[in-house]
């Protein structure tokens, strides 16, 4: 019985083993894809800003999970929040993201993504990498959390030096509702009242 | 330029006696408060604010100071002065911090960072640190502070504090700074007055070069916040958290399938989640 067990048992950590680390290739040719299209995205030197936010919010939503995200970022309270609550609010995080990151378009100098690795966390892969900054200042080191849907991976995370962007958002959310009498519809209007004021400054 | 960033003290000799009670007494109460630090009902991960009020009162002075002297005096110290030279007076003070790196590099045990800090050091002292020939040769600059050094051995933050002119902390780094202080040889170089006028300086040209080269991101930050008290709040954990481990990954915790951030459990993505009802909230 020991042989064969042991046969059994190496044969299926071979293909278990093979099997994530192709999940985890995957996931690093997710993100460098994701690289190159937004980078793409950014230096495109004919289309206007508003013509960029419309590509850009399309990018976004194919490759980030944002109503998971969302509904991740209310936590608790998402279930306080009544259908048309969570609408608007998903609308105005959606639209609070893209302008963003959109208005740091202009701001890019030729910075490059290297994707360095992967591993599995959980459920979740991690794909790391660096921004290289072409004009000599330090990288800056990028960790993408990725959930697998079917064959397809998407973002639900993204650290900058170790500091998620999902989680600082969490916070601040919960803090902001906190401080509101638990009001999801503070939220909104705190998103909607800081999306007219990045309206106003850039465009 | 002191005095307008510090408590002034006179200019007498027995300022040095003041100033000395001055962080013995800051360093009792922060003792004193860590003890009491017992945060029962937080989330994982939740920054300990119970003094949030006061913090935030502090957070507005400091905010106003940033936008009316701060900003401003770091938009025309990078707009005027050459990048070669402000890379010059980064590596100076990287460099005078030198000997309380090293120290928190023994006191954490960690004895290759330990021999990074004193060949930089040595390696730059030719030119009195302002030319940094060490990152060069390989060895690469990483802060240490005794706040981390209590947290590699297993101190939690405890209280978070918005420090006035400093910004965030929490009793565990401050008491931090009040130990880096005592450690550092320059505190006890020179007469009392230039010693003190020289530790204000380098504090405040820090900060002015730090506010220079994060400009747009600390700008960006506050543009798109909106509660950036509470944004700053978090991001000082995470970032703190990471240094004490020094960028590398969290350990993972118990939980149904182990990975490195608990919190992440609650994530439920879209595809397996037909309704949007009830999904599994924290458990307060």
């Amino acid at each position: 019985m020991g042989a064969i067990a042991r046969i059994v048992l190496v044969a299926a950590v071979l293909v278990v083993g093979s099997r994530a680390s192709l999940a985890e290739s995957g996931a690093e040719n997710f993100i460098r894809t994701l690289a190159d299209r937004a980078l793409s995205l950014v230096t495109e030197p004919s289309a206007s800003m508003p013509e960029k936010r419309v590509r850009f919010d399309a990018l976004l939503n194919e490759t980030f999970d944002m109503p998971a995200i969302g509904r991740f970022l209310l936590g608790r309270y998402w279930p306080l929040a009544t259908q048309e609550q969570r609408e608007a609010y998903l609308k105005a995080f959606n639209e609070n993201i893209v302008y963003t990151y959109t208005n740091r378009f202009n701001s890019y100098s030729g910075q490059t993504l290297s994707v360095d690795g992967s591993r599995e966390d959980g459920q979740f892969v991690i794909v790391t990498s660096r921004i290289i900054d072409p004009n000599g200042g330090p990288p800056v080191v990028l960790d993408w959390r990725l959930v697998k849907t079917g064959d397809d991976y998407k973002v639900i995370d993204l650290k900058i030096e170790d500091v998620s962007m999902s989680i600082t958002l969490r916070r601040e959310y919960a803090s902001l509702i906190e401080n509101n009498g638990r009001s999801v519809q503070a939220l909104i209007d705190a998103l909607n009242k800081s999306m007219a004021t990045l309206k106003a400054r850039n465009s | 330029m002191g005095g307008v960033f510090w408590p002034r003290f006179g200019s007498k000799k027995k300022d040095s006696i003041r100033m000395r009670r001055f962080f013995a007494t800051t360093f009792l109460a922060a003792a004193l408060l860590s003890g009491c630090a017992a945060p029962g009902e937080l989330d994982e991960g939740e920054v300990y604010d119970p003094i949030e009020p006061a913090n935030r009162m502090v957070f507005a002075v400091n905010e106003t100071i940033d936008t009316f002297v701060l900003q401003p005096t770091a938009f025309v110290y990078k707009e005027t002065i050459p990048a070669p030279v402000r890379d010059m007076v980064r590596s100076f003070l990287d460099w005078v911090r030198s000997p309380v790196i090293l120290v928190n590099d023994i006191l954490q045990s960690d004895w290759a960072a330990a021999e990074i800090t004193a060949s930089r050091f040595v390696a730059n002292a030719p030119m009195f640190g302002f030319v940094d020939n060490a990152t060069g040769l390989g060895l690469v600059h990483r802060d240490e502070d005794f706040g981390q050094t209590l947290g590699v051995w297993g101190t939690e933050g405890g209280i978070y504090i918005m420090l006035p002119l400093l910004g965030p902390s929490n009793t565990r780094d401050t008491v931090g700074r009040v130990v880096d202080y005592f450690m550092d040889p320059t505190t006890y170089i020179g007469d009392d007055d230039a010693n003190f006028n020289y530790q204000i300086s380098r504090r405040a040209v820090d900060g002015i070069d730090f506010r220079a080269r994060n400009y747009e991101v600390i700008n960006d930050l506050k543009a798109t916040s909106v509660d950036y008290y509470a944004r700053v709040r978090t991001i000082y954990q995470q970032a703190r958290n990471s240094a004490i481990r020094n960028g590398a990954p969290a350990p993972s915790v118990p939980s149904v399938v182990p990975n490195s951030s608990g919190e992440f459990d609650e994530f439920v993505p879209s595809s397996s989640d037909e309704q949007t009802g009830s999904k599994p909230a924290a458990s307060d």
